[in-house]
């Protein structure tokens, strides 16, 4: 049986699926009946997801733009 | 389950792996198209990279063109025995530092020896369902911003590469020259302070948003001449 110390250790290892099978299970079990270590699962999930959605996935077009201008004149500084 | 340490050396091994060697070949061969292309295919996770590194748009918009810059007049000194992808995510991670050290503050990535109280968790409030429809977008972009800027750099560009650019375990710790095991003790810790920071905010409060939304609700109440229930709070009897 695993206890909350342990279940916190993988707890980030669990989220990445990067535990063994009975591992995962074995942490099922525990946050089944201990309702601090779900909220710690279950909000940290819950972290990962509003990082991912949140935060911007691209560089603004004009950031973008003055990136390929400045690359082409690299070209031309080269040749 | 994922594989381990040894996957770094097995991943070096396999021929083919990274399909970015032909664009390299022929940008070292002079062909500037095929340097742009691999601007476009890498500038997103740059760019991502350094803005969350660095916190500052407009010092990600230098780190992102002097990543770039060092590319193409280093590319020759690029060895291969690591894939492109994580040999310019080396690159941007020294260009963000670069930054954070010409604004005075922090950029050492030595491990902080953090006591158990920085990170342990110290609240276990459900938060609201979903935070997301709750909170304007931009509230909670500012939230995770200062919460990844609060960080310890070392803490903070494992998170980084992990959470936000969403490079997978082994090509972090090969960014990184971490083993897998101090990346992923680095990386539970960073999301441990990440979520601790969120949870002062989102256990169960209204963001600006809900706010918003309640006010409408009492204002309608108010001029209807009858207070109705205020979505999202509890009725009373």
């Amino acid at each position: 049986m695993l206890d909350c110390r342990q279940v916190l250790a993988e707890i980030s290892n669990y989220l990445d699926d990067e535990v063994t099978h009975e591992l995962a299970r074995a942490i099922e079990k525990h946050l089944a009946r201990c309702h601090r270590c779900w909220v710690v699962y279950d909000t940290t999930r819950k972290t990962l997801e509003i990082v991912s959605d949140c935060l911007p996935t691209a560089a603004p077009i004009e950031v973008s733009e003055r990136l390929h201008a400045l690359v082409r004149q690299l070209f031309v500084a080269d040749q | 389950m994922k594989p381990g340490n040894s996957e770094i050396e097995q991943r070096r091994r396999t021929p083919g792996a990274d399909d970015d060697l032909p664009l390299v070949d022929r940008a070292l061969a002079g062909d500037t198209e095929a340097f742009e292309l691999l601007v476009r295919r890498h500038e997103r996770r740059v760019y991502r990279t350094v803005l969350a590194l660095t916190g500052k748009p407009e010092d990600a918009e230098e780190a992102l063109q002097d990543t770039f810059l060092n590319a193409y007049q280093h590319l020759r000194d690029f060895r291969r025995d690591s894939r492109f992808t994580t040999w310019l995510t080396r690159i941007a991670i020294n260009a963000a530092l670069h930054k954070i050290r010409g604004r005075r503050e922090n950029a050492s990535l030595d491990d902080p020896d953090l006591s158990e109280s920085a990170y342990m968790p110290q609240h276990f409030e459900r938060w609201q369902e979903n935070p997301e429809q709750v909170y304007a977008a931009a509230e909670l972009r500012q939230l995770i911003e200062d919460a990844i800027q609060a960080l310890p750099p070392a803490y903070r560009v494992v998170f980084v590469l992990r959470d936000v650019s969403e490079m997978d375990t082994v090509e972090a710790a090969e960014a990184l020259g971490l083993t897998i095991a101090a990346l992923k003790s680095r990386l539970l810790r960073a999301r441990l302070m990440v979520r601790e920071r969120l949870a002062v905010r989102l256990e169960g409060r209204p963001g600006l948003k809900s706010k918003l939304v309640r006010t409408g609700w009492m204002i309608r109440g108010m001029m209807t001449g009858r207070l109705s229930r205020v979505p999202g709070q509890k009725e009373v009897n």
